[in-house]
Parts: structure tokens; sequence; C-alpha cells
């Protein structure tokens, strides 16, 4: 299986074969993180996730603490759409705990005032 | 008060050059036009920065704040909600007017860095035919709209260029509930990087459709529809192929261009390729007074590498005002003609250390050699498996090897 790995700018190109004992071997990576991308990847797919949610203020933007499993994207999406800022919001603030019991966090990255 | 450095733009380059700078023991100002430091970082709320300086993958404003937290520790002044109107020549100094939302003001420093990052190509440069309705978006100002406003730009979408901003922009709006129909590229490859092809398209089953461009936007105070067609190889539209495709929205992520406005007057060197000043490699222009860094300088790929240069000019603008930057024996780096233009032009040879020379490739080439050579020897080589037009690529020089000439070329 061919992949494009996401976990830096450079974009390797990886390769991915499955050994018969379940063995999974990646090639074509240029670091440690790609061949941890690339057994994540076939296994269990998993994203970081950033959106934002309204305040009266403007906006607070949001990141999920580590990457979650992908399946889970627009669920978690839709759960931060459903989740009201509480008053005086600071970066680093956790916005919702262990959401849907995957042991990450949403974390406030930063904080967004219009006029 | 006379500065020692004024700093220009609060952004990556822009925070990083104040923070060097006052290290270097320089009395500085940073001037933002925004209520807060941090630049288009802040409306960069997807991950991937942050991986040179802080070995993380932080988001946009979680690099910006990092930046910001090490800015506050340094003794500066900061004026925020201030933009420059005009940089004066004054011999010795140089006199920035700066307007705030309370008054004019005038400022004298020794040295400038300039780090006002870039501007999105808009409609107008594009030729874009058809109507002028609502609905039409830079990628840039609809992250703007989306992320930091919490307003959405529309709800059936079609993106023309494949810069980063337009695929970033692409899974965003995807996420807010809008149909991304597709991406558009006119050229045979995309614009932006494989990663975000890979994250922002094909995860969310949006397609890329390379060598077709929009020829016609439709409708009357919204945008209706968009016509596109494939073109040939010399970029024509093959009109008899055209197809209609019905939208509300169309972004343009078709190319950045150096904000550098307010020195085009100026009596410095320019370069056509990048579109912004020359420099040597302590990114001094030709009026010494002025460094230029970052995206104003020119379009970076990475504001990681933002963050080294504006590193780079703040310091050596302290040391320029301080009368520790004597460059002499300049020279010419010359490049083949794969290689569209280098930062620096300019490099001396009275002194060691190393430097940092950044460059794009006219087009893609394969198990390449980057080769450095000085009085016909090899004085630095990279091998790399691809280089690519898209990518800035960048080679590192011990100057102490430099002798009287300096070229770079890419060995195919």
């Amino acid at each position: 299986m061919k992949l494009v790995c996401i976990r830096c700018p450079r974009g390797c190109n990886l390769n991915i074969t499955k050994k018969s004992n379940g063995q999974i071997i990646v090639t074509g990576n240029s670091c440690p993180r790609g061949e941890e991308y690339g057994k994540q990847e076939i296994t269990q797919p998993k994203r970081t996730i950033t959106t934002i949610q309204k305040t009266d203020f403007g906006t607070v933007s949001l990141v999920t603490s580590k990457a979650i499993d992908k399946n889970l994207y627009f669920d978690v999406l839709k759960k931060i759409k459903n989740t009201k800022v509480k008053p005086n919001p600071q970066v680093g603030d956790v916005f919702i705990k262990n959401i849907f019991k995957t042991k990450v966090d949403i974390i406030i990255s930063g904080i967004h005032m219009c006029e | 008060m006379i500065y020692d450095v004024a700093v220009i733009g609060g952004g990556p380059a822009g925070m990083a050059a104040a923070i060097s700078a006052t290290k270097e023991g320089a009395k500085v100002v940073l001037i933002e036009r925004d209520y807060r430091v941090g630049g288009i970082l802040n409306q960069c709320i997807h991950n991937g920065f942050g991986l040179a300086y802080f070995g993380a993958e932080l988001t946009g404003p979680q690099y910006a704040k990092r930046w910001e937290d090490e800015l506050k520790k340094q003794k500066l002044d900061i004026k925020l909600n201030t933009t420059l109107e005009q940089i004066t020549d004054c011999k010795k100094l140089v006199e920035l007017t700066v307007v705030s939302n309370k008054n004019v003001e005038k400022i004298k420093a020794k040295s400038v860095v300039l780090s006002m990052g870039c501007r999105e190509r808009p409609a107008g440069a594009i030729n874009l035919c058809g109507t002028r309705p609502a609905g039409v978006f830079s990628a840039g100002q609809a992250q703007k709209f989306v992320n930091i406003h919490g307003k959405m730009v529309g709800k059936k979408v079609v993106i023309l260029g494949s810069g980063d901003i337009g695929l970033i922009m692409a899974r965003r709006l995807t996420c807010e509930g809008a149909k991304v129909i597709g991406v558009y590229e006119i050229m045979s490859k995309c614009g932006g990087l494989a990663r975000n092809v890979a994250q922002c398209l094909n995860d969310f089953n949006i397609p890329l459709h390379l060598s077709t461009t929009v020829v016609e936007v439709i409708g009357e105070k919204r945008v209706e529809a968009v016509v596109v067609a494939p073109v040939d190889e010399n970029l024509k539209p093959i009109l008899e192929k055209k197809k209609i495709i019905k939208c509300d929205t169309l972004l343009l992520s078709v190319g950045l261009i150096p904000e550098n406005d307010l020195i085009q007057d100026f009596d410095i060197e320019f370069d056509n390729v990048t579109g912004s000043a020359v420099v040597n490699e302590y990114f001094q222009t030709s009026n010494s007074k002025i460094f230029i860094c970052g995206n104003v300088l020119h379009v970076n790929d990475l504001a990681d590498n933002v963050s080294r240069e504006g590193l780079q000019a703040g310091k050596f603008a302290a040391l320029f005002a301080k009368n520790k930057l004597i460059p002499q024996n300049t020279i010419t780096i010359v490049h083949d003609n794969h290689i569209k233009y280098t930062v620096p032009k300019y490099i001396h040879t009275n002194s060691t250390g190393t430097a940092t020379i950044s460059f794009r490739v006219d087009k893609e080439y394969h198990q390449v050699k980057i080769i450095a050579k000085s009085n016909n020897e090899i004085i630095s080589q990279k091998p790399s498996p691809v280089v690519i037009a898209g990518e800035m690529q960048s080679l590192i020089i011990d100057k102490s090897k430099i002798k009287n000439d300096l070229s770079l070329e890419i060995e195919v």
C-alpha cells in the first residue's frame, strides 16, 4: 500500500507491506515518525482535528490534544459545536475532557477577538 | 528617542527579528497593525507548525504564542494597532511615519527590519472572466472570516488554485458543513504540499483537477456557477471541453506576493523573480540601513523558515546599528539555469560562520546533487532524491571556504 506521510512538510512516499506473520514493514520514510505513521495508518488511522467555536467576542480555536481515531472526525466536530465556551477562556484550557472516552482532550489553541 | 532597530510587522519574521535584535543589546521598537502580534499565524488554526523550532506539531496560534511569550520576556517597545505609512531615508537614520488609533507619529531608527509578510494574488490579477458577484474570496480572506470572525463564506464551494492555503481551506470549509466540489489547478502539478493533498483532499474525497482552470464566473448578486475547462500544454483553455459547475462560492488560492509597496519607491536593488529586494547573507538590502526577511523578502513554504530568517535579520540589524557589521569583499552568488533565484544574492568573504542559501528550482528534477563551488572546488553539496518548483530548497555553506566567487548548481 502506498501512502504520503503527513507527519512533516517533507511528505515522504511510504510503501507499506504486511507480512504473513502480521508484521508491518514501512519503507520510503526518512525518519521514525514516518514508520510510526505508516503503521498507524493501516491499522487505525488517526488525525489531529482543529476547528473553532464561536463566542460573543469572536472565536476560540481548538485542537485535539493528540491525534484521534479518524472515524470520529465529524462526531468530534459536532460535539464541539454543541459545547459552549465558558466565560474568560484562556489558551491551553481544556474545552472538552476525554472526548468520547478516547483519552484525548479538546484544547483551546487561541483566543480571537474581532470588532 | 532614536531606536537602534525598528521592526515592521509582528508576524513570525518580525517577532523573531525583534527578539534577536533585543538579545543583541539593541533598543528595539516593533510596529504591528493588528491588536496583537502573531500575524497570519493567528488565523492558521491547523496544525503542522513548529517541527523545526520546537520539535512539536503545533497549530498556528500555538506557534505564535510560543514566540510571543519569548518576545514578552524581552525589554522592547511594542506598538500595536499601528501601521506604517511612510519610510524616509535621512542619511544616517531612517524616519518612519506611523499611524495608530490614537495619533500620527514619527519614529527614528538606525536600522529597520522589514517583516510585513505577503498578500494574496487577487481575482483582478488572473484575468478572471465573467461577472463580479459576491462569493469570490481569496483563500486567506475566507480563512479569516471563518476562523477569526466565525462567519461561513458559502455552502457549495469551488477552489481555484492548489496552493497550501486553498487545500487547507478545502478541509476547513468541509469541517464547517460546506460542500467543496473540487480544487482546480491550471498547472499539471499540485502547488501545495503532498501531505496537504492527502490530509485535506483525499481524507474528504475532494477531487483535485490538474491542468484545468476556471474560465468564467456566472452570477448577478451572488456566484451561481463557474465555468471550468481543461488547458493545453500552453495553458490555453480548451473551450470546446468547458463545463458549468453550479456553486455559490469561488475561493482563489493562486499565489502570494511580498507586501513591499512602501519600499518600491526606495532606491534599493530589486529582483524581478522574487518581486522584492535583493539581500546579502545578513538580510541587508542595497540600502545598508534596511534589512528584510520572511515572506516580504520571498514567499516561504514554512513558518519555521520565516522565523529563522527573522532571527538572522534582527541580529544583523542590531549589529549594524552598533557599527559592528562591516561587510567587505562582496561577491555575487551565481547559479545555473535550473535555479530561479537565490536568497541571499550577495555574500562576503571577510567573515566566518555558516550561511544558508535558499532557492527555488524551475521544475521537477530527480536524483540530483545540489552543489556549491568556489574557485572550481566543491565547498558544500547535498544529494536530493527529488527537487520540485513548489518547495524551497536550501544549502548551508561554510563561509571560510569561499574564495573569490561562489556558484550554485543542480547536478541532474
